[in-house]
């Protein structure tokens, strides 16, 4: 697996290049970032403790835009579903199933890098010119890794067939686990528990793409 | 003769819908015409052809050696498209390009903007270029086309390639088929379609589907010599109907097909017995076959 390989297999299934790719996401992600601040800073301005709405706002937003940069980053590989006609010509690309798990792989990476990025920014700006966040790095790999474990159970549940109990499984889960990192990115502040999330994180990502490619993989063959 | 793929009892079988048992061979340097009804199972032939979909049983051998369509050399050497949607809808001809470099080694991109010049596309160097979901069907075939001919290949697989293009680019397609085929002399083509009449001019081998199953193929030529179109007033109609495989008719005339080893028989009628065209030929096997479906 080289950079090289992955940076073709993200080419083939987005369309664009890894660094245009990784530069429009930032992009979208800092737009809709600064235009939810804006418009809170401009609806808060004429209140009289604007400070303290105005940072509540600002940390309430940050972990929401990880979030959306993530979905974002998802869709930036549309097809991993054989049912849309464009699998059709993934499928016949030399050694196709493994230009699709390069770019699993190239998409998770590039939507990490750029959450990073994005998170380095958002943290720098809020410091230096509009208000401290209340939270540092801790808060940071807290975020990431939820992503992690998010995509992780999101696998799992995609493996029920029923759709209804999907959907159901589905919202259940995205909305207990928004309130989960939320929670735990203002209140564990020590480091140790906040590592292990991370190491646990890492884990269900592995577990994840190892069942996203037996899924595939039966796909592939049907 | 070579064969660019030979399919052996090949069977694909879905919950409403058996493909097969499948036995067929696609002449190396020929045009092949896969004619069928809507439904007839021409795309699923394709895509188990493709390996898109797999298949319950037979063998399918690719250039006479390869068993694997996902061999390296067959991938490399097979330029499929599909009737539509092939690419995402938000991509222009410059991100066609891009992937198409990045995905396939023997992809031309001067090629591709000639192509894409004398289809009257944007190129992927145009200062505007169209996405593709504001294209046409037409237009959106026509860059598909361009993607796939500016490989070098040795077997092309197009699922309609014609059905949305207008009458002068079907004509114009037909000729870039022509000039494919005359580059190498290995090289093949295989399309379907459920309308010969604009593409018979690019077909030399025809097979003709009906429900899951091929029920005739052969050289175009021979065919013809093989059937006959046979016309006449319908009063005659009741005396030769035994001798016709197939017929329709109104009031006066009647007008269907007959084997030519039947043309002593019939002639002994007042009737015109002429060379059928492509077109014809499709039309009368095709109703044969939907009539023995009935039957059954």
């Amino acid at each position: 697996m080289s950079i090289k390989k992955l940076s073709k297999a993200f080419n083939i299934y987005s369309g664009e290049k890894p660094l245009s790719g990784a530069l429009r996401l930032l992009y979208i992600g800092l737009l809709v970032y600064a235009v939810m601040m804006l418009f809170f800073l401009l609806m808060f301005s004429i209140t009289s403790d604007k400070d303290l709405e105005i940072k509540k706002i600002g940390n309430m937003f940050f972990p929401l835009s990880v979030m959306m940069i993530n979905f974002i980053a998802i869709g930036t590989t549309p097809i991993e579903d054989k049912s849309f006609t464009f699998a059709k010509f993934v499928r016949t690309l030399p050694d196709s199933f493994n230009v699709y798990k390069n770019a699993y792989i190239a998409k998770a990476l590039l939507g990490f890098i750029v959450m990073i990025a994005f998170e380095l920014i958002v943290f720098a700006v809020s410091e230096l010119f509009t208000h401290h966040l209340m939270f540092g790095v801790c808060g940071i790999i807290i975020s990431l890794s939820g992503i992690m474990i998010y995509n992780a159970v999101n696998e799992v549940i995609s493996l029920i067939k029923n759709k209804i109990i999907t959907a159901i499984l589905f919202g259940a889960w995205s909305i207990g686990f928004m309130v989960v990192v939320f929670m735990s990115v203002y209140m564990l502040t020590d480091i140790v528990p906040v590592l292990l999330i991370a190491a646990a994180a890492i884990v269900f990502f592995v577990i994840g793409m190892a069942i996203n490619f037996k899924k595939m993989k039966k796909e592939w063959v049907k | 003769m070579k064969n660019s793929i030979k399919l052996t009892d090949v069977v694909k079988k879905y919950k409403d819908f058996t493909l097969g048992e499948i036995n067929l061979e696609i002449p190396c340097g020929f045009s092949t015409a896969l004619i069928g009804s809507n439904g007839a199972g021409k795309t699923t032939l394709i895509d188990v052809m493709c390996r898109i979909s797999g298949k319950n049983s037979g063998d399918i051998t690719y250039f006479e050696k390869y068993k694997e369509a996902d061999d390296n050399y067959v991938r490399n050497n097979i330029g499929y498209c599909a009737s539509n949607n092939f690419f995402p809808a938000e991509w222009t001809s410059k991100n066609v390009a891009e992937v198409m470099e990045v995905a396939f080694d023997n992809f031309d991109r001067k090629k591709f903007v000639q192509l894409c010049e004398k289809m009257k596309l944007d190129t992927p160097d145009s200062k505007k270029k169209k996405k593709i979901m504001k294209l046409s069907d037409g237009n959106k075939m026509r860059l598909y086309l361009a993607a796939i001919l500016a490989r070098n290949t040795k077997f092309l697989i197009l699922d309609e390639p014609a059905s949305a293009l207008d009458p002068l680019m079907r004509d114009m397609l037909c000729d870039m088929f022509r000039e494919y085929l005359a580059e190498d002399e290995e090289r093949s083509i295989l399309f379907s379609t459920h309308n010969i009449a604009d593409m018979e001019y690019a077909t030399d081998y025809a097979v003709f589907m009906a429900n899951g199953k091929i029920v005739e193929k052969g050289f175009v030529e021979e065919l013809k010599e093989k059937y006959a179109l046979v016309h006449g007033s319908a009063d005659i109609l009741s005396k030769v109907s035994d001798r016709l495989i197939s017929y329709t008719g109104n009031k006066t005339m009647f007008e269907g097909i007959a084997l030519t080893e039947n043309r002593s028989q019939l002639e002994k009628y007042d009737i015109a017995i002429e060379v059928p065209t492509l077109q014809q030929l499709s039309v009368g096997i095709l109703r044969k076959a939907e009539k023995d479906n009935e039957v059954k």
